[in-house]
């Protein structure tokens, strides 16, 4: 697969994009940038013809506090926005999900190169000369198990935001959960942020969206139904060839009958590596997702739920463990839609409730903190970059502050689904117009 | 209350949610007479055999991976098989309610007979004090494990425990603050377990012994200051009630149901026994909090007593995983979900499987294969009321017997309870 190089950085035609990346990878913390972030499409062609406008929209930054602290965990008001009508409508996009349950330590992910880390992290700090090198910033390196991810940074195809979390954060599993599920931190949950998409885009199939790991409330919607898988291995009929009448009478129970008799027939056709270890969930649900996506023309949504990120004890190995899988399974993810042809269509982005306390606790790990640590990856991004910071010099009660709303994540992921900057549908299921992070 | 009808459908509504479903013995009659012998069995507090007969389930070094994932399993399948031959579900049933609650899980507890004995302390003491059940589950060998107590030292206390405890196990979000946490956890550092008897002990020089201010006390230094804190917390009895009214009176349990219970609760210095009896008065007087999706594991052990069926326990530990319920495999510290998670596609499919396996290995004379009518199913499988006309039809429709079974066994008639 021959790709487009990826912008260089401090490519001129994104002034103040370049300009952000120029101040973390100087300062090792973002300074606010007044006025405003111009999203454009760089040098890289995007794959369809729906984004292949130049200059797309503004977004204002409203409300810059102290230096450290962007203004963009409050919901902005979009300005008019370039659009390509009927976009939305035709689009077959993909998007998938994937959820390090649990509170992914986004301190040893992406790690900073300062000091102040080795010092909290007397037993924990990884060692810089091992780190995954960014192409695009000095400032940070990746834990050594991503190191799988190699090919798609060199590739441009990986998008870090740093300090990711809610502005009134919990330390809370469940509450954390609540809030990036539902999209509506403070209310009472009733349905997810997918699930409002799913709502929101209308009546479709029943493999339209899928949940491998277990069901989640992500997806849950007033109306659309999604199909949540736990094992693999077991999502299947025993007796389907020799009780037919059962089956039917079965099928009719329900809508939930059928759809999930739907399912099994195109869960049958997986065929799974049979070298996969039980420490492998990521790689196996990831794999399934992309022969889902390759053999049912329906599929829009994936979420893929995870759990072991909760590392309050010998999170070392642990650690170590979780992110080498959730490396290898992206790079093998992306590598079979790229041999499937299906690559252009589809984008992935990891979601974690929170990030963990700073200091490591006595007992080797970290207990629970505030804000992490999330990537956008597939070729749909063309400004491969960090957004956002860790900033170990301005840290709230001792966790990374959080510095991006977690619904900019959501509105940029859904504008692709929908194939639409500035998705006014986008605006809609979240309630309000968020900032967009400029990877797409 | 009205007599008759309802009186039917309480029995049977009070046998599912407390009892474990009737079995198959039990279920020749279904008529009012049974009320009070059903109110008697919801509260009757003898503990059974242990489901385990006192075999050690202890890792033996010499284990190989296979070795321990075997030895996990069968102690796993001797607790279902306990439920489902047991003549005092309700101790049963309550240890499995406090398994769900107090949650710890073999993959992080590793020896599997950590779990035995914490399954046991459930059924021993889950009908007493709350404050002594949390006691004794803080420093339990399972739980030191699972939510790393035994890891946690006064020069660093480990959070993890401190914060379930109030948020999960005993307060609810919103009652506490991140000083409680960091004050309980220092206040319960220093547990470990000891390495060659497996037993938890307090050591010292690993102990922080500074009096802590914790949730509004003061001089809290040790595990006995942090459970009597929690258990004087004004929260505690509404967020306990809360949660064992949403499995007996329904999951849209009324505030004032709640509220009456949780009253009764604190009035009995958090007898758990007391809490039991008030809400099985609050369904015997007509509280209706709605309908309950049996989890996979309650409905898979109430089919098995209806029907009297023993299939292959390793085929059915298999198929819970796909349906997402194992014994010791609780996704998170929360526990199960509950609701529409049971209804998802996965648990939908895997409920077909065992009900698959659960008619094939009914006994061949058995009511629920004899039945003549759908009238008669209805009764053998301890349905109250009739089937919908969906279900009757699809029921209908079939004549083999083990097939008619299956569909009655998955129906929501029989799934909701």
């Amino acid at each position: 697969m021959t790709l487009p190089p990826p912008s260089a950085p401090g490519d001129p035609v994104v002034p103040l994009i370049s300009r952000r990346r120029l101040l973390i990878g100087s300062a090792g913390s973002l300074v606010a940038v007044a006025g405003g972030i111009a999203v454009v499409s760089t040098s890289r062609t995007p794959p369809s013809a729906d984004l292949s406008t130049a200059t797309v929209g503004t977004v204002p930054v409203t409300g810059v506090p102290a230096a450290g602290v962007p203004a963009t965990t409050v919901p902005v008001t979009a300005v008019p926005v370039t659009t390509v009508p009927g976009a939305g409508v035709a689009s077959d996009r993909i998007l998938v999900v994937l959820q390090l349950g649990g509170g992914n330590d986004a301190l040893n992910t992406l790690v900073p190169v300062t000091g102040s880390y080795h010092d909290a992290r007397p037993s924990l700090a990884l060692v810089d000369d091992e780190l995954v090198r960014l192409p695009f910033t000095e400032a940070y390196g990746l834990h050594p198990a991503l190191a799988a991810l190699g090919p798609l940074l060199a590739d441009g195809q990986v998008g870090v935001v740093a300090g990711i979390g809610f502005d009134q954060p919990d330390r809370s599993h469940f509450k954390a959960f609540d809030m990036w599920w539902s999209a509506a931190p403070g209310e009472t949950f009733r349905t997810g942020w997918l699930g409002r998409w799913l709502d929101a885009a209308g009546a479709g199939p029943p493999m339209r969206s899928i949940s491998l790991g277990g069901s989640v409330p992500a997806l849950r919607a007033d109306v659309a139904r999604s199909i949540a898988v736990n094992e693999l291995d077991q999502f299947a009929l025993l007796d389907s060839d020799s009780a037919a009448d059962l089956i039917d009478a079965w099928t009719g129970l329900g809508p939930d009958q059928a759809d999930a008799r739907s399912a099994i027939e195109t869960f049958a056709g997986l065929t799974l590596p049979a070298d996969l270890g039980d420490a492998e969930p990521a790689t196996e649900r990831l794999l399934a997702a992309a022969q889902l996506i390759a053999s049912d023309p329906q599929v829009r949504l994936v979420h893929v739920a995870l759990t072991g990120f909760d590392t309050h004890s010998n999170q070392r190995a642990s650690h170590q463990a979780l992110l080498a899988d959730v490396a290898s399974g992206i790079a093998r993810f992306q590598s079979a839609i790229e041999a499937s042809g299906h690559a252009d269509r589809v984008l992935l982005i990891t979601t974690s409730e929170f990030g963990r306390r700073v200091v490591e606790n006595g007992s080797g790990g970290t207990d629970h903190g505030k804000a992490g640590v999330q990537f956008v990856i597939g070729r749909g991004v063309t400004t491969p970059s960090v957004f956002g910071a860790i900033d170990l010099a301005d840290l709230a009660d001792g966790d990374l502050r959080p510095v991006i709303d977690p619904r900019s994540l959501y509105a940029t992921a859904l504008d692709w689904l929908d194939g639409e900057r500035a998705s006014a549908r986008t605006d809609a299921v979240l309630g309000a117009s968020y900032e967009r992070l400029p990877f797409l | 209350m009205a007599p008759t009808a309802v009186s039917t459908d309480l029995v049977a509504r009070l046998h599912r949610r407390m009892g474990l479903g009737r079995r198959a013995a039990e279920l020749t009659s279904v008529g009012s007479s049974d009320r009070d012998a059903t109110i008697a069995r919801s509260l009757d507090p003898t503990i059974g055999p242990d489901p385990w007969l006192g075999t050690d389930y202890t890792i033996d070094p010499s284990d190989n991976g296979g070795g321990r994932r075997r030895r996990r399993a069968q102690a796993i399948a001797a607790w279902i098989e306990a439920m489902v031959a047991s003549e005092h579900p309700s101790v049963e049933w309550l240890a499995w309610f406090w398994h769900g609650h107090f949650v710890s899980a073999i993959p992080e507890v590793k020896n599997p007979q950590f779990m035995v004995d914490q399954i046991n302390l459930f059924r021993e003491g889950g009908r007493g004090s709350f404050e002594d059940l949390t006691s004794s589950v803080t420093v339990d060998a399972a739980m030191l494990r699972y939510l790393d107590g035994a890891e946690s030292t006064g020069d660093a206390p480990n959070e993890n425990y401190s914060r379930e405890l109030l948020e999960l196990f005993a307060l609810g979000h919103g009652t506490f603050t991140e000083a409680d946490v960091a004050a309980g956890a220092r206040a319960l550092s220093g547990w470990t377990i000891q390495r060659s008897s497996g037993r938890p002990e307090l050591v010292p020089r690993r102990h922080d012994d500074t009096p802590q201010q914790y949730l509004g006390a003061t001089g809290v230094s040790d595990v006995h200051g942090v459970v009597r804190a929690v258990a004087d917390h004004p929260a505690v009895a509404a967020y306990i009630a809360r949660k064992l009214a949403a499995e007996i009176v329904g999951p849209d349990v009324s505030d004032d149901v709640v509220e009456r219970s949780a009253a009764s609760f604190r009035a009995a210095d958090l007898s758990i026994a007391a809490l039991l009896a008030a809400l099985v008065d609050e369904v015997v007087g007509g509280s209706d909090g709605g309908t309950i999706v049996s989890s996979p594991v309650l409905w898979y052990v109430a089919a098995r007593r209806a029907t009297g069926a023993a299939p292959d326990s390793t085929q059915a530990l298999e198929q819970l995983r796909g349906a997402g319920q194992v014994p010791w495999l609780a996704p998170n510290v929360s526990g199960w979900p509950s609701g529409a998670a049971w209804n998802s596609a996965a648990t939908i499919v895997a409920r077909f499987n065992l009900a698959r396996l659960v008619s094939k290995a009914t006994p061949a004379g058995s009511s629920a294969l004899t039945a003549a009518d759908t009238a008669a199913l209805s009764a053998a499988l301890g349905v109250p009321g009739k089937w919908s006309a969906a279900t009757a039809a699809a029921l209908d429709g079939l004549d083999d017997p083990v097939d008619r079974l299956t569909l009655a066994l998955v129906s929501p008639e029989f799934v909701n309870c």
